[in-house]
């Protein structure tokens, strides 16, 4: 979105008369990439549509308080990323409890929710992502699928560029090593 | 005597290379016609959540700053000086005695070396032993340690 898009957007956000027009203009501007981003992280369709609905929730009662310091975009991204990161650990400490591993449960949506079989390199590709940590995942995820720019990430994810880049690194090998072994 | 190289070096998988040759978007189906109908959707989620909000409680207005900001300052008020005016410690009271090392030996209190004895936890050396280089790396990373943290002992979990 242009600048002055942009910030036209942010006026008739922060307008209660056209606060809801231009919020579902927000909407339809960035949820396609915002739900692949969560898919991404989650797997699961259903899941996916939770975490998105409710980024979308969390972020219409918090216009008031954007301020303009960051793009809309970054913004709705740094929330999502919260959601999706706060669904995963919610989950995972539900799957300690029931004894399932996390990897298997989210194997299991891969196998019913993809179009690829589980012996090809894009389903070894697919389940050595998924066997990364969470953090690690989601830093791989946005600069090998989404092809953001490290100071993009930083910005998002409030983590060095260093960091980033190193984070980045380990998990290209790991995912190299794994389709290798198996 | 060399290091014999990854098996990911001899046998050659690039990521690079393999997502330079197909198609990097993510293999996952998604309904038909789901993102046609996602902003009706969402709008819809978003105001019945306001609405939600609004009609939670009733007494909702109790809970404005407005109504109950100038009574907490009255009861602050009222407390600091029933305080000044009545103060609660007597001058006998146990929190005022000094404690004496002596006591403490004649009480024959365990010390952190028993503590820890008797819980059996290991020493920081086996347990550090029990991480392999990876997990450690892992762990650096997801945590955003930075070299200059390390030197000064910066680190908050």
């Amino acid at each position: 979105m242009a600048d002055s898009q942009e910030l036209d957007l942010i006026v008739k956000l922060h307008n209660p008369n056209t606060r809801n027009q231009a919020f579902s203009v927000l909407v339809n501007t960035h949820q396609e990439r915002l739900y692949w981003h969560i898919r991404r992280m989650v797997v699961g369709h259903d899941d996916t549509d939770d975490i998105l609905q409710n980024t979308f929730i969390k972020a219409f009662r918090a216009l008031d308080n954007f301020r303009g310091e960051s793009q809309l975009y970054t913004w709705l991204y740094r929330i999502a990323t919260n959601e999706t990161i706060s669904f995963l650990k919610t989950k995972r400490l539900k799957m300690f409890v029931s004894f399932e591993s996390a990897e298997n449960h989210f194997a299991k949506h891969l196998e019913a929710d993809s179009e690829m079989s589980a012996d090809s390199i894009q389903g070894k590709l697919q389940r050595a992502i998924l066997k990364l940590p969470d953090k690690q995942r989601l830093v791989f995820n946005m600069k090998y699928y989404e092809e953001m720019k490290y100071e993009e990430m930083s910005e998002i994810l409030g983590t060095s560029v260093g960091a980033l880049k190193a984070s980045y690194h380990h998990a290209v090998k790991k995912i190299e090593r794994y389709v290798v072994e198996h | 005597m060399k290091t014999p190289l990854p098996k990911s070096e001899k046998e050659g998988f690039r990521l690079e290379e393999f997502s330079s040759k197909s198609d990097k978007k993510a293999p996952f189906q998604v309904p038909d016609g789901y993102f046609e109908n996602l902003t009706p959707k969402i709008m819809h989620a978003v105001n019945a959540a306001q609405s939600n909000a609004t009609a939670a409680s009733p007494f909702g207005w109790i809970f404005r700053p407005m109504v109950w900001a100038p009574a907490l300052s009255v009861v602050l008020l009222l407390g600091a000086a029933y305080m000044f005016f009545y103060p609660t410690a007597p001058e006998n009271s146990l929190a005022q005695e000094e404690l004496n090392i002596s006591d403490l030996e004649d009480l024959d209190l365990l010390d952190d070396y028993d503590v820890v004895a008797y819980a059996e936890i290991p020493t920081a050396h086996e347990a550090y032993e029990e991480l392999d280089e990876e997990e450690v790396m892992d762990f650096i990373l997801d945590q955003d340690i930075t070299s200059s943290s390390l030197f000064t002992n910066d680190i908050t979990l």
